[in-house]
């Protein structure tokens, strides 16, 4: 059931003053959510942060260590993740150099209000997560419970994140071991020049067919911005809430090709794959000589709601009787 | 990953070169081929290889198998020379001449089954797309939640 935005707005205003957090500048994430945002980066920590993420019958777990001050904050696990100021996005895979992910002049769409779609409760006493006393708020959709997030309640920093799947377990969690709030972090440093590995902004006229990025997917999810990254076309859509990139390659997709452990499931009529990450899952399947890649951290069903309303892919991959038609019809020319 | 190898087939070696094609081709043991795997969750360098070699193989399976038609050798080394013979060449020459024009032509075969984008296989790099998913999707969202986990490695089991 989704709740109207006029019955919304109050929740959220309400959700508010109860926690007593700044109301969001813009539309977007819920206002926890969106307290949750700033604190990361407005406030100096450090910690040790635990994600875990349920892949097939097992439940697997890194462990990174976090650090943030200065308007940057730095993520060491066996990548390095660094968020920058100035929306600064960096990355290096152990022991390589750093990579220039995103640039300051790459601006996205502001995210559609979330709380259309979703519906906050308000904040209440939790447990203690790292040692600090918490503030925990739920995410329902449709009478469903989708995430309970705990809440630091001095700062708003988000301590410990729990997604669930339709039968109420748990399927990811992020969560704080330890976890030190204020002036002991040094600032992370920026890395020397990085490898420019950025997408390039993609206006929607230049694209081949208006097809290939549709402002809006079904299920509230609203484009913020088109890339390409050598011939890998990124459009990025967000519900407010989750997010949703939707990758585009010309070819066929070969299945021996993709890893074995993949969930068949069932795109457009066609045969898909997904696949968990630690962040969310992805699903790849092939259309119309386009292969297709969702990386979401939203539920899996919203996933393939999203993705089956895309419309037909327009280009059709040629027969193999029609390579070989072409194949040989270019080989025949220069010598008739 | 920068760290060598310290014994076995990769000893001394501070990346899979060759041993990518192996990997593919099945030709490891299974103990190599869990050092390979556990390297490759590490090393982007080799990761990158491996897809490319993997995308290697795929196009040149998926070329097509063409059947001349009735006729063509012959018009091409007896009745119809592709490339005219100047005054004096010796017919030796001119049947070179048209093995290298065969030669050009499957050449221009192999040219046009894997050149032809629409028809390429294509093995999407899955972890460089959840890279570039958790990168921008970061941007003017909670860092915690949508970056961090950007910090663990993807691996799919093969």
């Amino acid at each position: 059931m989704r709740v109207r935005a006029a019955q919304a707005s109050g929740t959220v205003a309400a959700v508010a003053l109860v926690a007593g957090l700044a109301a969001p500048a813009s539309a977007g994430a819920p206002a926890p959510l969106e307290a949750a945002r700033q604190a990361a980066e407005q406030t100096v920590f450090e910690g040790v942060l635990t994600v875990r993420w349920r892949d097939g019958d097992a439940t697997r777990s890194e462990r990174l260590q976090v650090e943030a001050g200065g308007g940057s904050l730095m993520v060491r696990g066996a990548n390095l993740v660094m968020a920058g100021p100035e929306q600064q996005r960096l990355l290096a895979h152990g022991g390589g150099g750093w990579e220039q992910m995103w640039l300051p002049s790459l601006a996205a769409r502001a995210r559609p209000d979330g709380n259309a779609k979703y519906r906050t409760t308000t904040p209440a006493d939790g447990p203690a997560v790292a040692g600090r006393p918490t503030k925990v708020v739920e995410v329902h959709t449709g009478g469903a419970l989708l995430e309970r997030i705990y809440l630091d309640r001095e700062t708003h920093l988000l301590l410990e994140r729990d997604q669930y799947d339709r039968q109420g377990a748990i399927v990811r969690q992020l969560a704080f071991e330890s976890l030190t709030i204020g002036g002991v972090a040094k600032p992370p440093t920026q890395p020397r020049p990085a490898a420019d590995h950025s997408p390039k902004q993609v206006s929607p006229e230049r694209l081949p067919s208006p097809a290939a990025a549709p402002e809006r997917l079904a299920d509230g999810y609203q484009r913020l911005g088109i890339y390409r990254n050598d011939s890998v076309l990124q459009v990025l859509y967000s519900d407010g809430v989750y997010d949703l990139s939707l990758f585009q390659q010309q070819g066929r997709l070969l299945r021996s090709d993709l890893p074995g452990k993949g969930e068949k499931v069932s795109v457009k009529g066609a045969t898909g794959w997904r696949y968990p990450w630690p962040g969310g899952q992805l699903v790849v399947w092939s259309d119309g000589g386009q292969v297709f890649t969702a990386v979401s951290d939203a539920p899996p069903e919203q996933v393939l709601t999203a993705i089956e309303s895309l419309p037909q892919a327009p280009g059709r991959e040629l027969s193999l009787l029609g390579k070989i038609r072409r194949a040989a019809q270019a080989l025949m020319e220069p010598l008739s | 990953m920068s760290t060598s190898f310290g014994r076995g087939r990769f000893a001394g070696r501070s990346h899979l070169g060759d041993a990518l094609s192996a990997l593919l081709d099945g030709e490891l043991s299974p103990g190599q081929q869990e050092t390979a795997r556990a390297h490759l969750v590490g090393c982007q360098e080799c990761t990158d290889e491996l897809s490319a070699v993997g995308q290697a193989r795929s196009w040149l399976r998926g070329l097509p198998q063409v059947d001349p038609p009735f006729g063509f050798y012959e018009r091409i080394l007896l009745d119809r020379p592709v490339v005219a013979a100047p005054l004096g060449v010796r017919p030796g020459l001119r049947r070179r001449a048209g093995i290298a024009a065969l030669a050009a032509a499957a050449a221009a075969v192999t040219v046009l089954g894997v050149g032809s984008p629409a028809a390429q296989p294509v093995n999407p790099s899955m972890p460089q797309l959840v890279e570039a998913h958790a990168t921008s999707a970061s941007v003017g969202a909670d860092l915690l939640s949508k970056l961090a986990p950007a910090g663990v490695p993807v691996s799919f089991s093969r």
